[in-house]
């Protein structure tokens, strides 16, 4: 099956078995196109011993997200890269460069859009994003906030901004968007830390509460920065509704290594493997797969990369495999909850001591 | 010294403002102070603790009275006041460092890592006991350990122009660092910077060894690898195999073997870890041209083949129990693998000042020292090719 043939399948549709077969026969055509198209890659196969035939998913090799920090990796030609996607790394730490060509951009925005509109529906919607415009306006590095933004603008019309230039919330443009659209439904859009940061936490001190009605928020980029306000998903999504009446929160895993390809938070608040891709769970000490219930190191595989070889990679994040097929919210695939990223830990040696 | 008196200064052990007059090296009252401070240890709960333990026999005074002998002769005293920058990761080596600097006569002040682990504090309160023993009194005058957050530049920079000397370990990127600040006109510097290091073993010695000889081997290779993570300079990632046998690739599985159970029963491969290490592994075999296959047992031991000498040796970033190997036939080899990077050379099956003449025969720019395996880790008063009691201490002519 191609990949438009299997965007034509609903999001949360594909059972265990027809994803097993859509996905061995994907990944090994893929796997075989990178092999052919990038030679770094087909590099590192011929060296782990992987072979050239029929694989199933879980026999297909992995390259850890980080070498695109250190590494150009493409399976096209310089000339028909697109466009260039960093990862937004913190501050002094190397970012992710992802090539993309103009049909992985294309099916980029596709596959976003299909497994968005499970949760808001086929139409465009009055949409307010938890950002700044200015985060658009700087192309030279395009950032994955940007890039998060363009891709769920497709949702949107018209769209506009709720923090101005300086990072602060713009309460007039608020009010007079909720005015304007009052009665219909709303969409908002933002990242995480973000959206708690600007939004909640800027209402709560002036002390004003919006309502924004029928309204869903989606929101990514992880909880990270969240981490050192102890802030748990059930109060970031109670404060949203106490602020701002907002009546459905999800939140969604993705990486800017795998962008479209996002796993969307059910109305059971369990993330979900959409048909486009899907997760494993690895044991760090051989990278052997979890049980249900396991935490273990997250791979994402998609058939949407083919631009670049990035159709499963292990990830630095640590998850949990709940179940496959069996959410209470009737989606089908796997479902999971993130458990933090890899913790890092003291390693011994002699060099690059002074951070300390 | 205004700087100085900030609260951001912990003195961990010793005095913040050290003295700095020079004493002659191996004075009697640093001999009695490492003898006392070698049984403290040993009677303190770092009694159990390995590396703790290898300190302690380190500066029994038996050894340090063998050490004296070798420089006898030329009357010598120490620089001053000495500036150590300790790596954070490389357990105790502080302590080496500083008594080093003790042993060359020099008063000395260390900076110590903010991360400093459980260990090194202990460590830290045993020194501080000892030293303000009153018969220490002297030397706790002339030593001291602190730390402050990296970012007082200032600090450093003021502390570095009282110093007659400094001791900067820690890697290419602290050696630049340091360097960033002024010294004394005739101030010394001693830098180490980044290094790794190989191992050379002889097939037919391994395939001779009986299961318990080829035990203790693997659990001394253990120890110069996975103990540091394979992170040491003198860490071995690459194995030359000498091809004396006519089945080495036996040999060879039969090493790798029980260097696995030895690892398996004793190595703590945290998920960090593994994601640094396979991370690694993937960027070499997608850009080093001379590499074979990868084999793996599971994520504890990656073997890695070269299949050519490679045309940069210092590229070859591996760790966490990742080792390159290669097949030589005779050690004049050794010269397409060695760089001025290379530290250490271990060996089994080799006679270590054998090959220690070679490398001298081919006139290599690398290779300081080489030690039978499982010494890789055993400090030296002579590291990275300098005598450092010589270098820290000058000679007064008559």
């Amino acid at each position: 099956m191609d990949y438009d043939t299997l965007l034509t399948k609903e999001p949360f549709s594909l059972s265990r078995a027809e994803k097993r077969t859509v996905f061995s026969d994907g990944l090994t055509e893929l796997t075989r196109y990178h092999r052919e198209h990038c030679p770094p890659y087909a590099a590192l196969l011929d060296r782990l011993g992987v072979p050239d035939g029929p694989l199933a998913p879980e026999d297909v090799p992995f390259l850890p997200v980080s070498v695109f920090k250190d590494l150009e990796l493409k399976s096209v030609p310089d000339g028909q890269v697109f466009k260039t996607i960093t990862s937004s790394g913190t501050t002094g730490q190397r970012v992710s460069r992802i090539f993309l060509d103009a049909g992985t951009s294309a099916n980029q925005q596709k596959t976003l859009f299909r497994i968005t509109s499970a949760l808001v529906g086929n139409d465009r919607l009055p949409m307010l994003v938890i950002d700044s415009k200015k985060v658009l306006r700087d192309r030279a590095m395009f950032s994955a906030r940007g890039a998060g933004i363009l891709g769920f603008s497709i949702f949107g019309s018209p769209m506009r901004y709720a923090l101005n230039n300086d990072m602060e919330l713009d309460l007039e443009a608020v009010e007079a968007f909720l005015e304007q659209y009052r009665g219909r439904k709303i969409l908002l859009f933002g990242f995480t830390f973000m959206i708690w940061r600007h939004f909640c936490q800027a209402l709560r001190e002036k002390g004003i509460t919006l309502d924004f009605g029928d309204s869903v928020l989606i929101h990514g980029g992880g909880w990270k920065k969240l981490v050192n306000e102890a802030v748990s998903p059930e109060e970031f999504n109670q404060t949203l509704r106490e602020v701002a009446g907002i009546r459905q929160v999800a939140d969604y895993y993705g990486m800017a290594e795998q962008t479209g390809c996002i796993y969307l938070e059910c109305p059971q608040g369990h993330l979900h493997a959409s048909a486009y891709s899907d997760v494993l769970f690895r044991r760090p000490a051989d990278h052997g797969l979890c049980t249900v219930g396991e935490p273990g190191v997250i791979q994402v595989l998609s058939l949407l990369p083919r631009s670049y070889p990035g159709h499963s990679l292990l990830t630095e994040d640590m998850g949990v495999l709940l179940g496959e097929d069996d959410c209470p919210c009737g989606w089908k695939g796997k479902y999971f909850s993130i458990t933090g990223r890899i913790p890092k830990a003291e390693v011994r040696g002699c060099s690059d001591t002074y951070g300390g | 010294m205004i700087l100085m008196e900030a609260d951001t200064l912990r003195v961990l052990a010793g005095s913040a403002h050290p003295e700095a007059a020079p004493w002659p090296v191996f004075d009697p009252r640093v001999l009695d102070f490492l003898s006392d401070l070698s049984t403290a240890l040993r009677a303190s709960p770092l009694g159990t603790d390995a590396e703790a333990v290898s300190f302690a026999f380190w500066c029994r005074r038996s050894r340090l009275e063998a050490l004296k002998k070798q420089y006898e002769g030329p009357i010598r005293l120490g620089r001053g006041l000495l500036f150590h920058i300790p790596p954070a990761n490389v357990p105790l080596l502080f302590a080496y460092s500083l008594a080093v600097g003790m042993l060359a006569g020099c008063a000395n002040l260390l900076r110590m890592s903010s991360r400093l682990e459980e260990r090194g504090r202990m460590f830290c309160a045993v020194l501080d006991e000892v030293l303000s023993r009153p018969k220490h009194a002297a030397l706790k005058a002339r030593t001291g350990l602190i730390s402050y957050p990296r970012e007082e530049e200032d600090r450093t920079a003021a502390l570095l122009l009282e110093c007659d000397g400094r001791v900067v370990w820690g890697g290419d990127a602290t050696v630049e660092a340091m360097r960033r600040f002024p010294a004394r006109p005739g101030g010394v510097e001693l830098v180490f910077p980044d290094r790794w290091s190989l191992c050379l073993m002889s097939e037919a010695h391994v395939a001779a060894l009986s299961a318990s000889e080829l035990e203790l081997l693997a659990h001394r290779f253990y120890n110069d690898t996975y103990l540091m993570d394979q992170n040491a300079c003198s860490s071995p990632r690459l194995v030359l195999w000498e091809q004396d046998c006519p089945d080495g690739a036996s040999a060879r599985d039969r090493f790798w073997a029980a260097l696995c159970r030895k690892a398996e029963d004793t190595y703590e491969l945290t998920p960090y870890k593994a994601a640094r290490k396979y991370e690694a592994l993937c960027e070499l075999a997608m850009t080093e041209p001379a590499l074979g296959p990868v084999r793996r047992e599971g994520n504890l031991l990656y073997r890695v083949s070269l299949t050519a000498p490679p045309a940069d040796p210092d590229a070859l970033h591996l760790a966490f129990g990742s080792f390159l190997e290669y097949e030589i036939t005779s050690l004049g080899e050794l010269s397409a693998f060695v760089t001025r990077r290379t530290q250490t050379l271990t060996c089994a099956g080799i006679a270590p000042d054998e090959a220690a003449r070679t490398v001298a025969a081919l006139g290599l720019p690398g290779i300081d020292r080489a030690v039978p395996v499982g010494q890789a880790m055993e400090f030296d008063v002579v590291w990275d090719g300098k005598d450092l009691i010589a270098s820290l201490s000058r000679v007064i002519r008559c």
